[in-house]
């Protein structure tokens, strides 16, 4: 909200303050002051009335003269060096004196006053021209006054030259008492430690009701609903003289930026701004009596309120309605129909309290707030609603020569103070303040909280208040009022000291850290991307077969207030996501994105059986039939060479070599790191071309050129593996890691992706579990021996049929299988050539050993595999 | 043959050997030289195998002489050897220059998100500082987002318009910040303890250069006995010169958050006009950095932690606020649009 300096003291002394001063002091203390902004023309004084009485040349300049001014009857007249010519002696003019602040002419910047040396004469201040006073542009001369002008008054009053300052001050939630001056003149008053000021008016609005006059119509006013406002009051004015506001009111209004409309408008925004109790004033000839009610409305009434707009009520609304229909939305805005206008001259004034969640919920749905019902929500005092209503009427007697009529009053404003208790040990124990309880409540009284005082809390170091009513709502317990006191106290002024040592830090999931190293390492950039996602991207990975009735796979959360369609579920896979950002990254200057997430996919729990009975066992309140999965996920699109320029040409072509296979070989290559960086034993890890859910799960993949990849090690483990798998209670299952392949070429043009792209995602918990223990084994020093075997197989036959029938059959001096080429022989044949290693942990092998186990190695390729050899 | 001849024949070998090897040009010269002066058919050879029919007069004459014209050939030859693999080396780094500034082969560097890099620096420095992380879910319970924060029920931040809520079961949301973590941690630890909880949370926000309906906070917990309000804003201070590397002010202010009490905000002097005001802030001179407080004993009350034994201290900070300071990032879709071009600039 916007505070005026000069309306803030009006409550509290502020002598010897500035504006910036009071600003830091509440932002440090209370509410964040966001900025300070000047009102008017930024003059301070000392700025007073003189007379000339003396003009001599300047002993060491031509352009300047010296003059001597009488400041004050009776005083030593001073001496001011002037480079003004329109001067003569018996003038009067204005001077500012050293301390004061005025505009430099030249560029309207703050010029400050000292006394000081002018080529060598003192000079005491200055005569100002009407530019350096903010008052007209004219620069050129002193400005000469009234002859007859008293010397020594305030040159500034006389002028009517005004300065406010004026706050910004960030609101708060749960502090609706503080949107008003008055709400924050406590928490200035509280934190300088001056008192408030007492309100003059009190006294003088007593002297009217004496004067009230009986002869006005009395409005009759009603509550329908309680629970909605707990009190509700109209008062009569009449012979209100209109037009348009002046003085202090409107000064005041415009400071804070407030348009003004009419002076009983401005009146009732004034005390609301003043106050912080929102006012409502209607025109008495539009109000049909006998009753004015706060109800709720009824379906399908219509209001059409200030702003010109036709409201749709509906029984969440709460209005006031006279006897015929709605003349206002309780708390939001006034109807139309029944505004002040320039000729009203009786007027209703209402001033209510009601609920703000109410206010909220009429507000939301009329979708209309006002800076009255910005104050309901917050939450507004019931027990002051009586005095603002006086003090709207006491402005509208002294502003428009209203005559007092009668209050009517509906419900209550009688609140009881609550009191709460603090324990001065409390305030030692967690703010390491020490105060006696005296202390903390003068500390506190400024805020409207007053002592309880007893014996007993005084022997035990306790202090009892009563809560003002206005702060009821956030001053409950002992630790609301530690903070009350904390913040008076001032942060600034705790004792600052680090917390000692006491529970050391568990170790750190090293595991995702490892995995953006590795494939960073490899060339690949990580993305963030919205876990939020539209229905499309959603299903745009799997065939259609599995999709729900709304289009919604059953497995998949959706958010049931969505900002718009590309946010309405949450994803189940980072590839859409990834292949968004690779075609974006296309379209702006990067051919050839490698990008990759580590990030969340979300389900329902039903998808899997154990945690949906995990889930089943809590209590309501703490479950949810959600599941999440972390994933890696990556995306390359062609190459990511520094540079090619050394490249050696490709020699094969054919099908069996083509460089479109490329991108899937480069992702497998890829994962084979990453699995081999995480210490997965390579050996372990399954490329299976086919597996069951294939065509329905994974149609974002090629189907010719994608695996699932799967965790299955072999039965010769090392007693650690096998020790490793005993602990996780992993019973030699397979476990599936996750998938791999060329992205589907349709999927690539629905994304206008182009070149062909590989893609994989895997799910970190799987990788976390094939992750083999480090055991060292002993390196052999016997000398080896290595083989090559050249294998013609029909096309069909797979790599990894080969290599898992060699490994079978081989005996323990196999170490290694290595493929080293492949060929094309037919269009049904292909040759496979393969490197051997043997070697023996003790012996030195004989070649005839060796012999015997290829020997068996190409029978059993022969029996298995269909396999021939031609070397 | 004589012993007179066979020495003559000996001191031509030897002539005829170290002019061969001294003359030979390349390393297959003096092979050629090697073969026909020392190789098994030479004519040293043959009179050395031939010692054997010489009267041993003649052997003792002929004997040392062939060995030491053995001696001086093979020496010749090494040395020649050495002098043309020398010269043959010499002659190869003459001819073998490339460009060096050509570029290096391999991939091009892969780079880190930059919201990663800033939470390995925050878990960092904060570890060190003896807090372990902890993780937690982000579909959760309106009792786990709101009730066990201290939330009230009429509290604007639960309406729709500002919490995003699914369809994974009865008052299910999407969390909106990562204070779920610290209910979820105290219900499992005993106290003391110290948490740091990384992790995306989400408001119902139209998207622009500040907002975004998702980000990233990571929040902080400490339970202890004796734990005050200056220890807070101790770790705080030094946790921000830590992450800054450099001394800025900071100031801890009164504000309000619903689970904790006493409350502040802490603001840093703004790292790029140094207080002046600029753009940045807004001509504040202050960015707001985090929200902090000590726990609200109804929070401890909630995970049946005894707040008349422990107290404790909690904050949250934005990570993207706090990469957008630490690398003067003005935009946060920028985190999001995974552009390469801001990508390999960290």
């Amino acid at each position: 909200m916007k505070l005026s300096f000069d309306w803030l003291s009006d409550f509290v002394d502020l002598s010897g303050l500035t504006a910036q001063e009071v600003a830091d002091k509440l932002t440090m203390g209370a509410f964040e002051v966001e900025e300070v902004r000047v009102v008017g023309a930024d003059i301070v004084g000392p700025l007073v009335v003189g007379q000339i009485l003396e003009i001599n040349p300047h002993p060491n300049a031509d352009k300047i003269r010296v003059t001597k001014i009488r400041l004050a009857e009776g005083e030593e007249p001073s001496e001011i060096v002037c480079g003004a010519w329109n001067i003569e002696v018996g003038h009067k003019i204005p001077v500012a004196l050293p301390g004061a602040k005025v505009l430099n002419r030249k560029d309207g910047t703050a010029l400050h006053i000292k006394a000081g040396a002018i080529r060598g004469v003192t000079s005491n201040g200055m005569l100002c021209s009407p530019s350096e006073l903010g008052v007209s542009a004219d620069g050129e001369g002193i400005l000469i006054l009234d002859p007859k002008t008293q010397v020594g008054i305030d040159a500034k009053e006389l002028l009517g030259i005004t300065t406010d300052y004026v706050l910004i001050v960030e609101p708060r939630s749960n502090r609706g008492d503080a949107l008003s001056v008055l709400g924050l003149a406590r928490e200035v008053a509280a934190l300088f430690g001056r008192p408030l000021k007492q309100q003059a008016w009190l006294e003088e609005f007593e002297e009217m009701q004496k004067n009230a006059s009986n002869d006005l119509p009395t409005v009759r006013t009603g509550i329908e609903c309680g629970e909605d406002s707990p009190f509700f009051s109209i008062r009569t004015l009449s012979g209100v003289a209109g037009g348009e506001s002046d003085g202090i009111i409107r000064r005041r209004l415009d400071a804070i930026g407030v348009k003004t409309v009419s002076k009983i408008v401005d009146i009732t925004n004034y005390v609301m701004h003043e106050l912080g109790q929102p006012l409502h004033a209607y025109d008495l000839r539009r109000l049909k009596g006998p009753v004015l009610q706060v109800r709720r409305a009824k379906e399908d009434e219509i209001l059409k309120t200030i702003d010109d707009k036709e409201r749709k009520l509906s029984d969440e609304v709460l209005v006031i309605a006279d006897s015929e229909k709605v003349v206002g939305v309780a708390g939001v805005m006034g109807g139309k129909d029944s505004e002040i206008a320039d000729d009203s001259s009786e007027i209703a004034l209402e001033a209510a309290s009601f609920v703000a969640a109410r206010v909220r919920r009429s507000s939301r749905k009329i979708g209309l707030s006002s800076e009255s019902s910005l104050r309901f929500e917050r939450g507004v005092d019931t027990a002051s609603v009586r005095n603002a209503s006086n003090r709207a009427a006491y402005l509208m007697v002294k502003h428009c020569g209203a005559k007092l009529g009668p209050l009517s009053t509906a419900g209550s404003d009688n609140v009881e103070r609550p009191k709460v208790r603090i324990r001065m040990s409390e305030l030692k124990r967690l703010c390491e303040i020490e105060l006696v309880a005296d202390a903390a409540g003068e500390m506190l009284e400024p805020l409207g909280f007053k002592s309880v005082p007893s014996a007993d809390d005084y022997n035990a170091g306790v202090l009892t208040v009563s809560v003002p009513t206005f702060r009821m709502k956030d001053v409950t317990r002992e630790i609301d009022l530690v903070e009350e006191l904390t913040r008076v106290y001032g942060y600034e002024n705790l004792p600052v000291e680090m917390p000692s040592h006491t529970v050391p830090a568990q170790p750190l999931d090293r595991i995702p850290y490892q995995i953006r190293s590795s494939l960073a390492g490899q060339g690949l950039s990580e993305a963030w991307l919205s876990s939020l996602t539209s229905l499309s991207d959603l299903n745009c990975l799997k065939s259609s077969s599995g999709a729900s009735n709304n289009g919604k796979h059953d497995t998949a959360i959706g958010v049931l207030n969505p900002l718009s369609a590309e946010h309405q579920v949450l994803r189940q896979s980072l590839i859409p996501g990834l292949i968004r950002a690779a075609s974006y990254n296309q379209d702006h200057g990067s051919p050839s994105p490698w990008l990759f997430e580590i990030g969340k996919a979300y389900f329902h729990a039903n998808k899997v059986r154990s945690i949906a009975m995990q889930q089943a066992n809590l209590p309501e309140h703490k479950r949810t039939n959600a599941f999440e999965e972390q994933m890696v996920s990556a995306i390359i699109v062609g190459e990511a060479a520094l540079s090619n320029w050394l490249d050696g040409k490709v020699t094969f072509n054919d099908d069996l070599h083509s460089l479109e296979m490329r991108p899937f070989f480069v992702m497998k290559g890829i994962v084979e790191t990453l699995a081999a960086n995480l210490r997965i034993s390579p050996c372990s890890l399954k490329y299976e071309a086919d597996w069951q859910e294939k065509s329905d799960s994974h149609s974002w993949l090629h189907p010719g050129r994608s695996a699932r990849i799967v965790f299955a090690p072999p039965e010769t483990q090392s007693a650690a593996e096998k020790d490793q798998n005993k602990k996780k209670g992993r019973k030699g299952n397979p476990i599936v890691i996750g998938y791999i392949g060329e992205l589907h070429p349709a999927l690539a043009d629905e994304f206008k992706l182009s070149g062909r792209a590989a893609v994989m995602e895997l799910s970190v918990q799987s990788l976390k579990e094939s992750i083999a223990a480090v055991s060292f084994a002993e390196i052999f020093v016997t000398p080896s021996m290595q083989r090559d075997l050249t294998v013609d197989v029909p096309r069909e036959v797979k790599n990894q049929d080969v290599q898992e029938c060699i490994k079978a059959t081989g005996d323990e001096t196999l170490q290694e299988v290595e493929i080293v080429s492949i060929f094309a022989l037919s269009d049904k044949t292909k040759s496979l050539s393969y490197r051997l290693t043997f070697q023996h942990p003790s012996q030195t092998l004989t070649a005839a050993a060796v012999d015997g186990v290829m020997a068996k190695i190409r029978d059993a390729l022969k029996a298995k595999l269909q396999a021939e050899f031609r070397l | 043959m004589s012993s007179t001849e066979l020495q003559t024949q000996l001191e031509e070998i030897k002539r005829q050997g170290l002019d061969a090897i001294n003359a030979a040009g390349s390393s297959t010269d003096l092979e050629d030289a090697r073969v026909k002066f020392l190789g098994s058919k030479s004519e040293l050879k043959t009179i050395m195998s031939g010692m054997g029919k010489l009267s041993p007069d003649e052997k003792r004459s002929i004997g040392p002489l062939s060995n030491n014209v053995r001696q001086e050939l093979e020496t010749a030859l090494k040395d020649r050897q050495k002098a043309l693999y020398k010269l043959e080396l010499d002659k190869r780094l003459q001819s073998e220059k490339i460009d060096v500034t050509l570029p290096g082969i391999g991939r091009r560097a892969g780079h880190i998100h930059p919201l990663t890099q800033m939470t390995e620096e925050i878990i960092e420095i904060l570890q060190g500082m003896g807090f372990t992380v902890v993780d937690g879910p982000e579909i959760e319970t309106e009792y786990y987002n709101f009730d066990a924060l201290n939330t009230p029920d009429d509290h604007p931040a639960r309406d729709s318009q500002d919490t995003f809520y699914t369809d994974a079961g009865d008052k299910v949301l999407l969390r909106s910040q990562t204070s779920t973590i610290q209910i979820r941690a105290m219900e499992k630890m005993k106290p003391p303890f110290r948490i740091i909880a990384p992790g995306r949370v989400y408001r119902n926000e139209e998207v622009n250069a500040r907002k975004y309906p998702l980000f990233h906070q990571i929040e902080g917990l400490l339970i202890d006995k004796d734990v005050t309000f200056g220890q807070l804003r101790a770790t705080l201070d030094e946790f921000y010169r830590l992450l800054f590397k450099r001394e800025l002010k900071t100031r801890f202010r009164p504000d309000f958050f619903p689970f904790t009490e006493p409350s502040a905000e802490l603001d840093c002097q703004c790292p790029f006009c140094m207080g002046d005001g600029c753009r940045t802030c807004g001509q504040r001179g202050w960015l707001e950095l985090l929200g902090c407080g000590m726990v609200d004993p109804n929070v401890l009350k909630a995970v049946d932690i005894d707040p008349n034994v422990w107290s404790g201290f909690a904050f949250g900070m934005g990570l993207e606020r706090v990469a957008m300071l630490k690398y003067g990032i003005n935009d946060i879709r920028h985190f999001y649009n995974n552009d390469m071009r801001f990508l390999e600039q960290f």
